[in-house]
């Protein structure tokens, strides 16, 4: 398929149905991207990996084809002076962030980048310094004191427009991150996105642990969907082993996977009628929530972080009397579900808040690489439990992608409610054709050498993980992509035009997670002062920060 | 005019300032309780029985909390402001006949002048937002002033309904009015007495900010909105003051249009009738903030230009003209 305009290719293996890497030389990605995208209209950008080979910078570009994924691979010489490539934004707008992070993450140079300034780390992060850099060391490092700026309190007009800055603390938020709108009255006209208030340098740090200590590590990206990368991690750490886990455990993995995506949209749906101020439907939807975690607490043993995915199985069994408790605690849901999905579809206010609001056309949405249900909600029909389907979702029958065609608030809202009730027949059915077996293999503790790419299905959209293993019981680089991550480009797009009550609904609509985005640095912002650290040296620090 | 012990007694203990305030708090927390039973929640539960002193636990806290003024913030008028919050309501408050039968101040206008009072109310929070030099309470008051321009000329409309009924425009004399015609204004002239209560509760819940009328403190939008920057005792005077002009807007409802035949001639049960009619009216405003989402400024603006304003006009005629052929 692409044999025909790669004369720069230098290797090309498939290594299963849906998976084949590519090798180009340097300079050569962007004409190989541009005649993937000429056969593959809707080929979108899904990750980008930079490793640090010593004295060379590998970029692995995980492009997804239709349902394929296709690792582009590239190495450039480091050298002296910037490490410096073509940027892919021309083609795909939604390569943006991706760029930036990688520049702010090993240093490359991206030509042609339309805004290439540091994304995780502060702004004030010392020039060159680019903490997946091999020659970066921990204990090299000293807090850098920088005078705070302060700005008058209501900023002046720029140009013809007034900026409001919202963030990182604001109600509307539930986590740390600035958005610097531009308005016009009460119009949005731009907005810029600041992400890595919570960056922890969980990429660092799992070179650092052993594979068993990462799933510890990758569980807790994220809170609200941990099954998701504790079930990537350890796909991926399979696939490296090409271990073959028990028929079981790809049920029980599914039944586990879709109780928290059950969680995680009830979640949203009750934060979302929050923002529209419809704090009754907050509480309502909350409560009815409780029976997920109930339902997850007795087929895992926990409530949110749930421990239940192993490398080569699961931590724990379901004996039918559990599953039949499972089963009997979700019955009412189903019922009050519908009730939401009827609120939603018919309820004047919160018709009159999302529908029209924050739309997000079909090609915007692949251009800027949205994912998840926002990617689903503008027409799209990709899900990667249906398209590059993982575990035992194959073998479902119940299991449907749920398509919208609006594009705005109202469909991301709906989609999810539709995505639920879908959830709720996929774990009746995985329980109810359980295959018997073991529900864990021994795995070794020596992993590759070799690399894998593995996406699943979180509930904000797809989840990426890349893993280079070298043979040790470390791995040599884990690369996370979480979904909110690639839909904040989308986002920008979306609150371009919403008035500014409106920008909380659509927010939220993206369900966005950005401690789950960002992943070693710790700013106060308090006094201004900013600190580099590695995750060792937390402990001290935040020690320190208490003192003062 | 010579103030009497008893007069001095029924300005600050009853119905006066003393009773007032306390009513106040006893609202709070009827809201919240009522909310609370909406959407499956407990509520207050800790000070007191039911949790019944938890506003003034609330206010007592908040006096005793740090007092900061921001830099850029005109420090003059965001203290007169609360404190005039305060005062307003409580001056409206003393116009109301909340003994159910005479207010302690009754004079020909009194509900002129309790109108007057609540546009100066909004203009306070104009006031306060512009003063405290930030944008989200520059943001919030604007909020509030657009939405006064839109509800306020139904709710003088309206007002004017009942008092074209009794004939008067003092408030205890349209209270006494509905006493000796033997009906309530609610149900008088049907429907136009029922079309023009409802008129009035609605402008009532935009008047005091509530939902479906929040946008200018929507919490998710703009922080607090014109509250944004305002703490310790400035807030807790605040929060008084809301709740004292929660209490009026009750009242006034409850005066206009829900008087009775009966209690007012009965010296004991007319205060305890007025004052039940007073909390049913806040329990159907509680009752809606749990069961609505909030409108965005401009669908707010909306609503009342296109359905409110000419509803209300077109009652004020109804009511004059039946009122001629009667």
């Amino acid at each position: 398929m692409k044999q025909e305009l790669g004369g720069d290719l230098i290797s090309y293996r498939r290594v299963s149905p849906l998976r084949a890497w590519a090798e180009v030389v340097l300079g050569a990605h962007t004409k190989a991207v541009r005649a993937l995208k000429h056969a593959f209209p809707d080929l979108r950008l899904s990750g980008l990996t930079g490793v640090d080979l010593g004295d060379k910078i590998a970029l692995l570009y995980h492009l997804r084809l239709d349902k394929a994924i296709l690792t582009l691979r590239m190495e450039v010489e480091k050298g002296e002076g910037p490490v410096v490539v073509d940027s892919l934004t021309p083609i795909i707008p939604g390569a943006n962030l991706h760029e930036r992070e990688a520049y702010d993450m090993v240093g490359v140079v991206f030509k042609g980048h339309p805004n290439l300034k540091r994304l995780l780390l502060p702004d004030d992060a010392p020039e060159g310094f680019h903490p997946l850099r091999k020659e970066v060391e921990a204990r090299r490092l000293r807090p850098v004191e920088t005078k705070p700026k302060l700005k008058p309190v209501i900023t002046g007009e720029e140009g013809p427009y007034l900026t409001l800055i919202i963030g990182p603390q604001h109600p509307a938020l539930h986590e740390p991150e600035r958005f610097v709108f531009k308005v016009d009255g009460e119009v949005v006209v731009d907005v810029d996105i600041r992400i890595g208030y919570a960056h922890r340098g969980i990429e660092e740090a799992a070179e650092r642990r052993t594979y068993i200590h990462d799933l510890y590590l990758c569980e807790r990206v994220c809170g609200i969907c941990n099954v998701a990368h504790s079930l990537c991690y350890c796909l991926t750490v399979e696939r490296v082993l090409g271990l073959e886990v028990p028929r079981r455990v790809q049920f029980l993995r599914v039944a586990a996977a879709e109780l928290n995506r059950l969680h995680s949209h009830m979640l949203l749906l009750g934060v979302a009628a929050e923002e529209m101020g419809f704090s009754t439907l907050f509480m309502y939807i909350w409560r009815d929530r409780e029976a997920v975690m109930d339902a997850m607490e007795l087929l895992t043993g926990n409530r949110v972080i749930s421990s239940f995915n192993r490398i080569g199985g699961v931590s724990r069994d379901v004996s039918p009397s559990l599953i039949n408790k499972i089963l009997s605690r979700l019955r009412p849901l189903r019922e009050r579900l519908e009730h939401y999905l009827d609120v939603f579809k018919t309820d004047p206010t919160i018709l009159a808040r999302t529908e029209k609001v924050g739309i997000l056309t079909r090609s915007d949405a692949i251009d800027l690489c949205a994912t998840g249900p926002t990617l689903r909600a503008s027409g799209v029909d990709f899900d990667v439990r249906d398209k590059d389907p993982y575990v035992a979702y194959e073998e479902l029958s119940t299991f449907r992608p749920i398509v919208l065609k609006e594009g705005d608030s109202w469909a991301r809202y709906v989609a999810r409610i539709e995505e639920c009730l879908v959830s709720l027949d996929v774990i009746e059915e995985s329980f109810s054709c359980l295959p018997g077996g073991k529900v864990r293999v021994r795995a070794p503790r020596r992993v590759g050498p070799g690399e894998a790419v593995c996406t699943v299905e979180a509930p904000r959209g797809e989840l990426l993980y890349y893993l280079l293993a070298n043979g040790t019981d470390k791995p040599a680089r884990l690369k996370i992509r979480t979904p909110t991550f690639t839909n904040l480009a989308p986002l920008a797009k979306m609150l371009q035009g919403v008035y500014l009550a409106d920008v909380p609904v659509t927010l939220a609509s993206i369900d966005p997670c950005f401690s789950c985005t960002d992943r070693v640095v710790v700013v106060d912002v308090g006094s201004g002062r900013s600190w580099s650290c590695y995750i060792d040296e937390l402990p001290k620090l935040a020690r320190r920060l208490g003192r003062s | 005019m010579v103030l009497s012990l008893n007069d001095l007694i029924a300005m600050l203990i009853f119905p006066g300032f003393f009773f007032l305030i306390l009513m106040a708090f006893f609202l709070e927390w009827l809201d919240r309780k009522v909310v609370a039973k909406v959407q499956d929640r407990y509520g207050p539960l800790m000070a007191g029985p039911a949790g019944i002193l938890q506003p003034i636990a609330d206010f007592i806290k908040l006096l005793s909390k740090e007092d900061i003024v921001p830099r850029g913030a005109n420090k003059v008028l965001l203290t007169a402001g609360p404190i005039l919050m305060v005062a307003l309501p409580l001056t409206a408050l003393l116009f109301v006949p909340i003994d159910g039968q005479s207010a302690i101040v009754d004079f020909e206008g009194s509900l002129i002048a309790v109108l007057f009072i609540l546009i100066l109310t909004t203009q306070l929070v104009l006031l306060i937002g512009w003063a405290s030099a930030n944008v989200f309470a520059a943001e919030g008051s604007m909020r509030s002033a657009l939405q006064m321009l839109s509800y306020e000329i139904p709710l003088a409309l309206t007002a004017i309904c009942p008092a074209l009924m009794a004939g008067s425009l003092s408030l205890s004399e349209i209270y006494r009015a509905q006493a000796e015609l033997g009906w309530p204004f609610l149900a008088y002239l049907p429907p136009l007495g029922a079309i023009s209560f409802l008129v009035f509760l609605t402008c009532s819940l935009a008047e005091l900010e509530r939902v479906p009328f929040d946008a200018p403190e929507a919490e998710t939008e703009i922080v607090a909105g014109w509250m944004t920057e305002l703490t310790g005792r400035r807030l807790a005077l605040v929060k008084l003051g809301r709740n004292l002009d929660f209490l009026l807007m009750a009242s006034l409802m409850a005066s206009l249009y829900l008087g009775d035949p009966i209690t007012p001639s009965l010296p004991l049960l007319a205060p305890a009738a007025f004052i039940l009619k007073t909390l049913a009216c806040a329990g159907i405003m509680s009752f809606a903030r749990g069961l609505v989402a909030r409108f965005r400024i401009d669908q707010a603006l909306r609503l009342f230009w296109t359905y409110i304003i000419p509803i209300s006009v077109g009652v004020l005629v109804a009511t004059k003209l039946a009122l001629l052929l009667a």
